[in-house]
């Protein structure tokens, strides 16, 4: 049994435009196939039919627990989505300008936001957190109000940064990643580098940005569950808690199984479209 | 949380410091809670039954009931209603939420130790204490402590007695972010005991149907206090939580949540109860 059949490798030969999009944004690859998805709702159900087999008759099925808790284990999966479409939103925004300041003219803007770039994306997610967590005031006084800043808008900044920095540089790879003839026609035509660049050369990066920008989407919810580590009522936060609370120990598989799915549930689709969308906006011949 | 500090301090060098909300003045903190009519309460949902939740999300559990008390006696005190924030912690985070004044007042099975005691102002009397011991299946020849030496045990990540008893009976511990997790290797066998609170195992073992083949191996030891905690500086938000911890033991108000939480009685509660009585 090779893993290869379930967890296929990025098929670098047959998209050579998936290839530049890894090799620039230098982000992992998520592309699980249909076989994966089966094998992981399939070892679900069997540690939640174990376990279940497990529990003697005076006590509930771990069908009967895992529902019960199902609309809390819901409100904590709902807000690791909540940080997630923030964290991408605003490190959208953010990674775009930072990816434009890494190909201006001016040395120090280049470098400046180069060198930002590089500490961000290469820093292990939890340790930027880490950071945030503990240097963010839990409330801001300006002028007379004060604005409280619950854990989770903090741990959603946190997750922000390394985003924006990916962000940063997808955007920058893409644009490289379009000819350099491009640009000099562009000069011969008498376009200014300012026009150039919206007219010519960001109308064609924004299909090649795309993928990898929904690859590092389906990256970031899976790692907002680092937010738990920091005391975050999320899903894992919740799964503790439920485990603490039923004090029994063989809900543990089927618990952490359980939140297992719903993950791969959301974001399994988004990998198959980013696939999908790849193949075909890949630059022919 | 030393490396941690060491690590914000670094960050404050790299020049990404930013302004910290302030710190509590005489009575500021009271006044803040009667300003806001709020108490935020820095307290456990993953220690039952401390601090739990039940399925609709609600924080319940013997600290939570002391918790309501707090906020009968503030209402009383401050002359308007005041409702209770909860703000779940973890033992990571929670002496540092109710330093930087996240929190109002702390109550997270937090033992009572001098080295918090220089951080946060702890209450006296403490409310409750625990000590440790050692759960394990009834077939595992262990007699006394000594018979422990040098075996591998299970324990959960953040317990105060980890790195002392670890060198003092030459230990292999494996240490498990949660209960459940610890229990669940103990019962695979990758321990051949755990070693937990004493309160904590004996009511998990009223659970037959898991628990039959195991039990308590070891007499309690090294029973310490759990304190109650507010920030320094505010000595009438202290004199209430003082006053509310006497009242506790005064009229056996612990004694009546073990039992309704179904903790098997400890000596503590049971001895405070006694001696404030009396009084």
């Amino acid at each position: 049994m090779s893993g290869s059949r379930f967890f296929s490798s990025p098929r670098w030969g047959s998209t050579p435009r998936a290839t530049l999009f890894c090799r620039d944004t230098g982000l992992p690859f998520v592309d699980l196939r249909w076989p994966a998805g089966i094998l992981i709702v399939a070892t679900f159900l069997l540690v939640a039919f174990n376990a279940d087999a497990q529990s003697g008759a005076a006590r509930s099925s771990v069908y009967a627990i895992l529902w019960k808790w199902t609309p809390l284990l819901f409100q904590g999966f709902c807000l690791n989505l909540l940080m997630s479409a923030l964290a991408m939103a605003f490190g959208t925004i953010l990674g775009a300008l930072l990816g434009l300041a890494q190909i201006s003219l001016l040395p120090p803007v280049r470098t400046g936001s180069w060198a930002l770039t590089q500490v961000l994306r290469n820093s292990p997610w939890l340790v930027t957190i880490f950071y945030i967590m503990y240097l963010v005031p839990f409330e801001v006084k300006i002028g007379g109000t004060v604005i409280p800043l619950p854990d989770w808008i903090k741990a959603t900044f946190g997750f922000t940064l390394p985003v924006m920095a990916n962000v940063s540089e997808i955007v920058r790879g893409a644009i490289r990643s379009i000819p350099a003839t491009q640009w000099e026609a562009a000069r011969s035509l008498a376009f200014t580098r300012r026009q150039t660049l919206w007219m010519i050369i960001i109308p064609q990066c924004l299909k090649r940005m795309l993928p990898p920008w929904m690859n590092l989407y389906s990256i970031l919810t899976m790692g907002t569950v680092l937010a738990n580590i920091v005391g975050v009522s999320e899903s894992l936060t919740i799964v503790r808690d439920v485990l603490a609370s039923e004090r029994r120990t063989d809900l543990l598989m089927p618990m952490y199984a359980y939140i297992l799915v719903w993950f791969f549930l959301y974001i399994y689709p988004i990998s198959v479209a980013t696939v999908r969308l790849e193949r075909k906006w890949s630059v022919k011949g | 949380m030393t490396a941690v500090k060491r690590m914000a301090g670094g960050a404050v060098v790299l020049g990404l410091a930013l302004a910290v909300a302030g710190t509590a003045q005489a009575g500021a903190v009271l006044d803040k809670i009667k300003e806001r009519g709020e108490i935020v309460a820095c307290i456990k949902v993953d220690y039952r039954p401390f601090g739990f939740r039940d399925p609709s999300g609600t924080m319940i559990g013997l600290e939570h009931d002391l918790v309501d008390d707090i906020q009968v006696r503030l209402t009383a005190a401050l002359g308007k209603p005041i409702k209770v924030q909860r703000i779940p912690v973890i033992a990571a985070n929670r002496v540092q939420f109710l330093e930087q004044g996240k929190c109002d007042m702390l109550m997270a099975t937090m033992t009572d130790t001098p080295e918090r005691r220089r951080l946060i102002h702890i209450v006296e009397p403490n409310y409750y204490a625990s000590g440790i011991t050692v759960m394990a299946k009834k077939s595992t020849p262990i007699k006394k402590w000594d018979d422990i030496r040098g075996q591998t045990l299970c324990t959960s990540q953040g317990a105060f007695w980890n790195k002392e008893y670890e060198r003092k009976y030459e230990l292999k511990l494996l240490a498990f972010a949660g209960i459940a997790e610890s229990e669940q290797a103990l019962r695979d066998g990758r321990c051949i005991g755990s070693l937990t609170d004493d309160s904590l195992a004996a009511s998990r073992l009223t659970d037959k149907e898991i628990w039959g083949d195991y039990e308590i191996k070891l007499p309690t030891q090294d029973t310490k206090p759990w304190g109650l905690a507010v920030q320094h500086g505010d000595n009438e938000l202290f004199k209430i939580m003082t006053d509310a911890s006497i009242d506790w033991h005064k009229t056996g108000k612990i004694v009546e949540l073990e039992k309704k939480w179904g903790i098997v009685p400890t000596d503590f509660v049971k001895d405070m109860h006694e001696k404030y009585k009396a009084k």
